[in-house]
């Protein structure tokens, strides 16, 4: 299921706030809330569902384990209970990263290690699994893992309540894309749902972020796929204009599909209660890579931070360390991506950008003016965007050199075509407008307007009407169920 | 002011940061208390507290204050001027009321329009407009309904468009028994095994042969448009009698499948061309025998055809009547247009769908348990369509793969007379100039065809 499907929209979401809002003990509440989004999750298949359960009741036990290990274990020697505390910890990150690792990249590992014997003479044919990645792996293994850490870090509590934790890994508007949630900002708001009525205005506010969300994924996302494709899918390489309008368009392609799901996430949230933190916060228009990563998928940048960056050494020793540190970040981030060696690339091509910065920041104390900043940042992340949605390695380098203009440019008559308002096979197709035209607008969207969360959000009746039917009518426009980009992390 | 009461703290928090006010609320425990609380408003945006609640943690105060609180967080007074049914005065109850209620009328709305003019018949007789755009299967399966058992026909033609063309009447004169070409556009297995079920199962009607024309669009994957039940199409889904018979209908998918079908871009636009174009003609399709653009037994009438379209084509007779497929095939050819396959998507899939494989061998397995006797033909396309779908698409894998099973479904089922391959049009003697489109055969080719097919329903 997903959120811009009809299923989603006619019948499992009204059903859901029903159900939270008609009930009153919290933990029925919670109870109702965790089964209801595992049958949003078993609508894509139910044995990963069995999958989450096991893995969420695997981080219970083990949480638990290091509470009482910490806390009844107090008359042992600390290394003691210490050691038996890490023992536990190391049970659950094994387990999950097992779990991570077995479905999303033993194919990978596999294959990979084949080619790699095969450039040494050794020709031994890979053994892969038939098997599917289960959706949001990435994402609720690591917020599962971030509780077990947690915990033995002292930075939260252990819950002695299942239902909660259940209710934490498995809450539907966050599970399979983020925001990646820790269980200290849950808890707090799981505490004081107590007795406490519905809050209008958090739900007033996720009716406008829904529909903002909405509207960015079907209307503008979606619209935008056939053009990317035209550059990414085509089975001829492609010249110079194609693959620049194909490098931008995706990257609006992946700004609006990913900051509209996490609109969308935040106002179900929202529309429950629940305030998630905020993951997208205009990207593209940082000055610099340092300054996009805090804006970029916010949520796992932090978590990346606290669990992998920091645990390294952070920025807190020498400048070689921190390179290294946040080559190996990146690196990881980018495997966490999907697991491809593309995927590794951009990962790495963004731990050196950062090390460059870095670098740069204390080098010199130039600073060039924002407009100038802004652009090149912008450049170098659309670079980055066709490594993330190349089939290949071979097939990115294809990419950039068509960019740089290797593989020729189109004629003469496709510029003027362009250029002119009119060339249906490529440019037509956004929306029935002049691609060019639906572009340059999309630039001013994304680099001129507030994002979601600042943008006014005014209670007057006139909103309220209009919001419930652009849904519909973006319902209305659904020809085929077309999942989040990140879904497929 | 008593000191636990923290008023003038909150007061000043509440205009810090996003969302700071009602977090801020929640961590002083204002929040909480606040709904125990009676507030009203005294104007200038100024809330008075009236009234506190017992069981309220400041129950024992017993002063009265007033306080200022941005109202969309306070919950409207109960006093003065409220009245039971009144719409809520906070902005943000109100702006929930409305979206709610407008969006459950919206969904009502869309629903009731789709139900109304009920385009497709998806909702059978509604006795509102019923404005049914054509559909054969509804057609003909009334048609079959409504005769006499005695006049039931003894063969049946079952297959796609791609048997439109063979005359059922030619093929009574060389057999002498009573034949009706029920072809159905873009069938596929589970059209056959529905068919075959109604006839059996709801006419009681024992049909002595049947002649199944198949192609690798008969087993065709379920495509990214694919709706709740991936197997079903909306042309069977929109015909009760025969879609009841589905194996894998059953009540709750096939009726969410056309609740959600009242949303698709598809179903609205036909409903709004019907009410709005004049052209439209705005009554039920004609019974059979009244069709004017099928023959009385079950063929198309042989024209060009203006108002029906037959996906997966791109070329077809213009307005007189005059056709060469050949140069429209090869001249897509030479331009180079490989995007133009696109439009023949019904060729262009990777591996024939096991479950439609197995929704057929359940076809032939009610037919061998019934004793009906099947002859499959394996339908031809034109030659040059053939030459660019073998350079371009699995096309030509796929269809030895069909070649494979029908062997082995003569080998299984004692029923099945044989299978005439007449993918290849030398097989029967096809003309590449006698088709209507490049997958249709014309007039002068379902004659040929007819005349191998007619052979092997000899008697055993």
């Amino acid at each position: 299921m997903i959120f811009p499907s009809h299923v989603f929209l006619i019948a499992f979401l009204p059903a859901v706030l029903v159900g939270w809002y008609l009930l009153r003990p919290v933990r029925l509440r919670l109870l109702f809330l965790a089964s209801a989004s595992y049958v949003f999750y078993a609508g894509w298949d139910y044995r990963f569902a069995a999958l989450m359960f096991g893995s969420t009741l695997l981080d219970y036990y083990c949480g638990w384990k290091i509470h009482c290990t910490k806390t009844i274990g107090k008359t042992d020697p600390p290394d003691h209970s210490a050691r038996r505390a890490r023992r536990w910890l190391a049970l659950s990150v094994i387990a999950n990263l097992s779990t991570l690792g077995f479905f999303k990249y033993f194919n990978f590992f596999a294959t990979s290690l084949a080619d790699l014997l095969s450039t040494v003479g050794l020709h031994v044919s890979p053994v892969t699994l038939d098997i599917v990645l289960p959706i949001g792996i990435s994402f609720y293994t690591f917020q599962s893992m971030s509780y077990t850490i947690d915990v033995y870090r002292g930075n939260c509590r252990a819950t002695s309540d299942v239902v909660r934790l259940f209710a934490y890994v498995s809450l539907f508007p966050q599970l399979v894309a983020g925001p990646i949630v820790r269980y200290t900002e849950m808890e707090s708001q799981f505490d004081k749902l107590e007795g406490r009525p519905p809050v209008a205005n958090f739900a007033a506010d996720g009716v406008w972020l829904f529909t903002m969300g909405m509207v960015k994924k079907v209307w503008i996302a979606d619209t935008l796929a056939p053009l990317v494709g035209l550059a990414f899918d085509r089975g001829s390489p492609v010249q110079l204009a194609t693959a620049w309008v194909g490098a931008i368009a995706y990257a609006f392609q992946l700004y609006f599909d990913f900051s509209g799901y996490s609109d969308m996430a935040r106002g179900l949230g929202l529309m429950l209660g629940f305030e998630f933190p905020i993951n997208f916060n205009s990207p593209y228009k940082s000055a610099n890579i340092s300054e996009f990563w805090n804006r970029w998928h916010i949520t796992l940048s932090n978590w990346l931070r606290d669990y992998l960056y920091i645990p390294l050494g952070g920025s807190r020793t020498t400048r070689l360390k921190t390179m290294r540190n946040l080559t190996i970040t990146m690196f990881l981030g980018g495997l966490w991506h999907g697991a491809a060696w593309h995927y590794v690339a951009w990962g790495l091509f963004h731990g050196a950008l950062l090390s460059a910065h870095a670098l740069w920041k204390q080098a010199t104390t130039l600073r060039l003016p924002r407009p100038i900043c802004v652009g090149a940042t912008f450049l170098m992340v659309v670079l980055g965007w066709v490594l993330f949605r190349s089939h290949s390695l071979g097939h990115a380098v294809t990419m950039y050199s068509a960019m740089i203009g290797l593989n020729g440019l189109e004629p003469l008559t496709y510029y003027s075509h362009t250029l002119g308002a009119h060339l249906p096979e490529l440019y037509g197709r956004v929306g029935g407008m002049n691609g060019v035209v639906a572009l340059l607008a999309l630039v001013g969207c994304v680099f001129v307007l507030p994002n979601s969360q600042d943008a006014p959000k005014p209670r007057h009746p006139l909103f309220a009407a209009a919001l419930p039917l652009v849904v519909i009518a973006t319902m209305t426009t659904f020809v085929t169920e077309s999942p989040f980009l990140y879904y497929q992390f | 002011m008593p000191p636990d009461w923290p008023i003038e703290s909150c007061r000043k928090r509440v205009y810090r940061g996003l969302h700071g006010f009602p977090l801020a609320l929640w961590e002083s425990g204002i929040h909480r208390h606040a709904t125990r609380m009676v507030i009203e408003k005294t104007g200038g945006g100024r809330q008075r507290l009236i009234e506190n609640k017992k069981g309220s943690p400041f129950s024992d105060l017993s002063y009265v204050s007033t306080i200022t609180l941005p109202s969309p967080y306070i919950r409207p007074g109960t006093r003065g001027s409220a009245r039971a049914g009144a719409i809520p005065r906070c902005p943000a109850r109100r702006f929930l009321l409305i979206s709610g209620s407008v969006y459950l009328a919206g969904l009502a709305v869309v629903v009731a329009f789709s139900v109304f003019v009920n385009c497709w018949g998806s909702f059978g007789k509604t006795g509102f407009l019923d404005i049914r755009q054509y559909n054969d299967r509804m057609v003909k399966v009334d048609y079959l309904d409504r005769l006499s058992p005695s006049l039931r026909p003894e063969i049946l033609l079952l297959g796609s468009s791609n048997l439109m063309g063979i005359r059922a009447r030619d093929l009574q004169r060389r057999t002498g028994k009573r034949v009706f070409n029920a072809y159905m556009s873009g069938a596929m297995a589970e059209d056959h095994l529905c068919m075959i079920r109604h006839l059996l199962l709801d006419l009681h009607h024992h049909p002595e042969a049947l002649i199944v024309g198949l192609e690798t669009w008969t087993f065709h994957p379920p495509g990214d448009r694919a709706g709740i039940i991936p197997s079903l199409r909306r042309p069977l889904a929109n015909v009760p009698q025969l879609v009841r018979h589905h194996p894998d209908c059953w009540f709750v998918p096939l009726y969410w499948s056309k609740l959600v079908e009242c949303f698709s871009p598809d179903q609205l636009a036909a409903s709004w061309r019907v009410l709005t174009d004049p052209n439209v003609v705005r009554q039920p399709w004609a019974p059979l025998e009244k069709s004017t653009v099928l023959q009385p037994d079950g063929a198309l009438v042989p024209k060009p055809n203006t108002d029906i379209s037959f996906a997966g084509t791109m070329h077809r007779l213009d307005e007189h009547g005059e056709f060469d497929v050949t140069a429209a095939i090869q001249e897509t050819i030479d331009q180079g247009k490989t995007d133009k396959l696109k439009q023949f998507p019904q060729f262009d899939f990777d591996g024939l769908w096991q479950h439609r494989i197995e929704l057929f061998e359940q076809f032939l397995s009610t037919c061998e348990s019934n004793d009906v006797r099947v002859v499959l033909v394996v339908n031809p396309i034109h030659p040059a369509l053939m030459t660019l779908l073998d350079s371009k698409t699995p096309h030509l894998k796929n269809q030895r793969q069909l070649l494979q099973l029908t062997r082995r479904w003569e080998k299984k089922y004692s029923v099945v007379v044989g299978t005439f391959d007449a993918s290849d049009i030398s097989s029967f003697g096809g003309d590449p100039d006698g088709f209507f489109d490049e997958t249709h055969c014309g007039t002068r080719n379902s004659k040929r065809l007819l005349a191998h097919i007619a052979g092997m329903l000899r008697p055993s």
